[in-house]
């Protein structure tokens, strides 16, 4: 059930009314069933492994509290291992299993077996590993009550892709739950119709684009050249996944909860640095507190801290998927990283104090950044290494000019967003439409986003959202 | 929600279900096509005459004109009203005749096209016809949101049924969007069309083209030499024969019947009510169906219907003896001369039961 299907709408109109009209403590366990629900719509066995997965979780928050100071590391230690071991079966074993066969000789195929991945594991078994942790280190602590913590791992926005969820930022909502005020009703209308219209008006449209060059076809009889179909998948990884997220975050506020943000315009960063700020932030200060501060983080040197960079770049590359590629957009990134810091840590302190900051160098630096982070896109689009060398090659290939003339929408699609954050940097229309314009102005807000939906969504296309495959 | 759920309404009841969108959209596309049909019809109703309809696809279009068959008629109070509807199927001719004749008053008669004596012939899922929701999208109604997706088995076009008419203007927003763009060039060739389509169809003389008398062999039977047959039909030609003569399994007969039953049926029970006769002729099926020996003596859901007196079939044999080449200008449609026998026979046949 994707967000961007009649059908889901009918279950999040149903879920809403059902639960506002239950008592605090039963709309807890409603919120739980209805959760379980949505996620048996990809396949009721797997609702049982989301449900091992709450219980071994809750269980384990009280053994490692519990237990006195010696044992508490052990119980940590089995927490990991259960929820690493439950991710490595399920979406590595295959290609752990392939890539050992290639290594050692032998063949693969007799100890392989067909595994589906399960929807969202990626993402529940990173929030069972943060809460597990933060119980240890006493950030948080165990929670006593089941139904919270099945909320918590199982609450159906965040579920199949994210925004990770952290502990300390969800179960004080739990304990202290208001009524929806005005206001953030507003909110989390608006945040469903950026996100609707990102995915199906934005995202949909590039989709295709992107798939055409990637599987050697046409887009609307038109040859898609390498630097056009590598931009449409830029555009469409965004546009897809912050729409996700836009859609997830004003679910859960309409149904009572907040999310913390997972986008902050990411391809309007100057450096690699700030790009990883504000792009997937969920996962990328996951990854800084539960993977790079316990490798040492940079707390021993310089040549340490590169190589922690680079450690925690490329498995969380791999966290994407299991392939190669991954790791290798993964330490693409680190490698980055690792130069910015290189570049603002000794170059420019030494080198270029006076570097002058106006508003060329910043567009120079935000354009810089983008090719590069559009660049990085090619292993995590490609079908295979091959591919990616291949398409490498053909960036310089033309064909730019005719293509789009063949297909203006292109254009317009991808300056419409830019235009829209140069005109309202401060995202003042959005502030003004939540906390100070009245319930009216936002219905036809709402109502005109609805008729932009309507007449220029894509429909019928089915592209799913990229972040589920994870 | 509700607010924007209300506002949204509004304005796809404005654009959609108050008819305005329905003036301006493309003439030349399939829901044009359904609009086109509804203008033909107000615009050959003769309230002096008792009008009779004769409802079908394209091949009442090509094979069928309304001047003839009145000029035949002009003695009698008789209006024929000849209505084909390209690539329209007996569900869309249902929802059609409900819109144009929502009393069930506006026809003395209603006449229907059939390409089948029996349910053995039909040779394609006409329960699970996609395009049906594209014709029908112009004909459809909030009251139809539980009805009409349930004459779909498959689930998927049951959901997207319900979809259109809950979300008409989601399926017309390839053609909303070029409306949008040029909307005084699109003002223009929608009032053009609607008011040169009547004229047009009447002076309309039928294809001159004949196909010539072919030897058939082989399996699939194709024919032993395809000179005299134009290039761009070939194929489509190939396809009939094959399919004529049984060379591809057929799908279930069984859903055949249903469908025929349910569709004829509800037309035929509808004008009944009111008293009003339907009937159903044979429309001459293709160029070779003699030579291949299909039958022609009625069976099925339609003999079914005939018997039970729901419709009333014309003797299909005078129809079938129309199915020679001489009568064809590819593998559907009758030429000219063609048209013009069907007309005086289809004419007669009708004046013939009704007076």
């Amino acid at each position: 059930m994707l967000f961007d299907s009649f059908n889901y709408w009918l279950f999040f109109g149903v879920a809403v009314v059902v639960l506002a009209a239950l008592a605090d403590r039963a709309s807890r366990v409603g919120l739980v069933l209805f959760s379980f629900v949505f996620y048996s719509f990809w396949n009721p066995w797997f609702t049982l492994l989301l449900g091992g997965s709450i219980v071994a979780n809750f269980l384990l928050g009280l053994w490692i509290e519990q237990a006195t100071d010696g044992r508490r590391r052990q119980a940590l230690t089995v927490a990991i291992a259960f929820n690493l071991s439950l991710l490595c079966f399920f979406k590595y074993y295959g290609f752990l299993v392939v890539s050992l066969g290639h290594l050692l000789q032998f063949d693969p195929h007799s100890i392989l077996f067909h595994i589906v991945l399960p929807v969202g594991i990626s993402f529940f078994t990173f929030e069972g590993i943060a809460y597990t942790v933060d119980v240890y280190r006493r950030d948080t602590k165990a929670v006593r009550n089941l139904t919270d913590f099945a909320v918590f791992m199982s609450f159906f926005p965040h579920l199949v892709a994210g925004p990770i969820i952290r502990p300390a930022h969800f179960f004080p909502q739990l304990a202290t739950r208001e009524p929806l005020a005005d206001s953030a009703a507003k909110w989390g209308v608006i945040q469903i119709f950026k996100g609707l219209l990102k995915k199906i008006v934005f995202a949909d449209y590039f989709g295709p684009v992107a798939n055409a060059y990637f599987s050697h076809t046409a887009h609307n009889g038109q040859t898609v050249p390498a630097a056009i179909g590598v931009l449409a998948f830029s555009l469409q990884i965004y546009f897809d996944f912050a729409g996700y997220t836009d859609i997830a975050r004003g679910c859960a506020r309409l149904l009572g909860y907040e999310f913390p943000p997972n986008f902050e315009r990411p391809y309007l960063s100057a450096n690699i640095t700030d790009f990883w700020r504000r792009w997937h932030i969920s996962l990328s200060s996951w990854l800084r507190d539960y993977l790079y501060i316990p490798l040492g983080g940079n707390r021993h040197g310089r040549s340490l801290t590169y190589l922690n960079i680079v450690i925690v770049m490329t498995l969380g590359g791999l966290w994407h998927g299991a392939s190669w590629n991954f790791a290798l957009w993964g330490l693409y990134h680190g490698l980055l990283l690792l130069l910015h810091r290189v570049w603002t840590g000794v170059i420019k302190s030494r080198f270029g104090p006076n570097l002058p900051s106006n508003w060329l160098t910043q567009s120079a630096a935000v354009i810089l950044t983008f090719v590069v982070v559009t660049v990085g896109w090619i292993p995590f689009r490609a079908p295979e290494f091959s591919s990616t060398l291949q398409t490498l090659k053909e960036l310089g290939a033309g064909g730019i000019r005719a293509f789009l003339s063949a297909a203006p929408t292109f254009t317009v699609l991808a300056l419409l967003p830019l235009a829209y954050c140069l005109a309202d940097s401060r995202r003042n229309l959005e502030k003004w439409l939540s906390n100070r314009a009245p319930l009216f102005t936002v219905a036809i807000g709402g109502t005109v986003a609805l008729i932009l939906l309507t007449l220029f969504g894509q429909y019928g296309l089915q592209v799913p959202f990229i972040y589920f495959q994870f | 929600m509700l607010c924007i759920a209300a506002l949204y309404a509004a304005f796809d009841t404005l654009v959609v279900r108050t008819g305005f969108y329905f003036r301006y959209a493309e003439p030349e596309s399939i829901a044009g096509s359904v609009l086109l049909g509804r203008t033909l019809v107000d615009c050959r109703m003769d309230h002096s005459r008792e009008n009779i309809i004769v409802l079908g696809d394209s091949r009442v279009g090509e094979g069928f004109s309304s001047k003839k068959a009145n000029e035949i008629a002009k003695v009698t109070k008789l209006n024929f009203i000849g209505c084909g509807i390209p690539g329209s199927t007996p569900r869309v001719w249902a929802y059609f005749l409900r819109k144009v004749d929502p009393e069930r008053t506006k026809f003395s008669a209603v006449v229907l096209m059939t390409d089948a004596v029996t349910d053995t012939e039909i040779n394609e899922d006409f329960v699970n016809y996609k395009l049906d929701l594209n014709y029908c999208l112009p004909l459809l109604n909030w009251g139809d949101l539980q009805t009409f997706p349930a004459t779909f088995s498959k689930p998927e076009l049951r959901d997207r049924a319900r979809r259109l008419i809950a979300f008409p203007l989601v399926f017309a927003q390839t053609d909303l969007r070029a409306l949008l763009l040029h909307p005084l060039d699109r003002a223009r060739k929608a009032a053009q069309w609607r008011s040169n389509y009547a004229t047009g169809a009447d002076d309309y003389p039928g294809q001159p083209t004949i196909l010539p008398d072919l030897e058939l062999e082989g399996s699939p039977l194709l024919p032993r030499d395809w000179a005299g047959i134009r290039e761009e039909i070939r194929p489509q030609l190939a396809s009939y024969l094959a399919l004529s003569s049984g060379y591809y399994p057929r799908p279930s007969v069984d859903l055949a019947t249903q469908y025929r039953r349910l569709w004829f049926g509800q037309i035929a029970r509808e004008y009944r009510a009111k008293g009003i006769p339907v009937f159903v002729f044979l429309m001459p099926r293709g160029p070779y169906h003699a030579k291949l020996g299909c039958p022609t003596a009625l069976a099925g859901s339609m003999a079914a219907l005939a018997s039970e007196g729901a419709v009333r079939f014309l003797p299909p044999q005078p129809f079938a003896a129309l199915e020679v080449p001489g009568n064809f200008f590819d593998q559907l449609h009758l030429n000219s001369v063609g048209r013009t026998k069907l007309t005086d026979l289809l004419t007669h046949t009708i004046m013939e039961q009704k007076l």
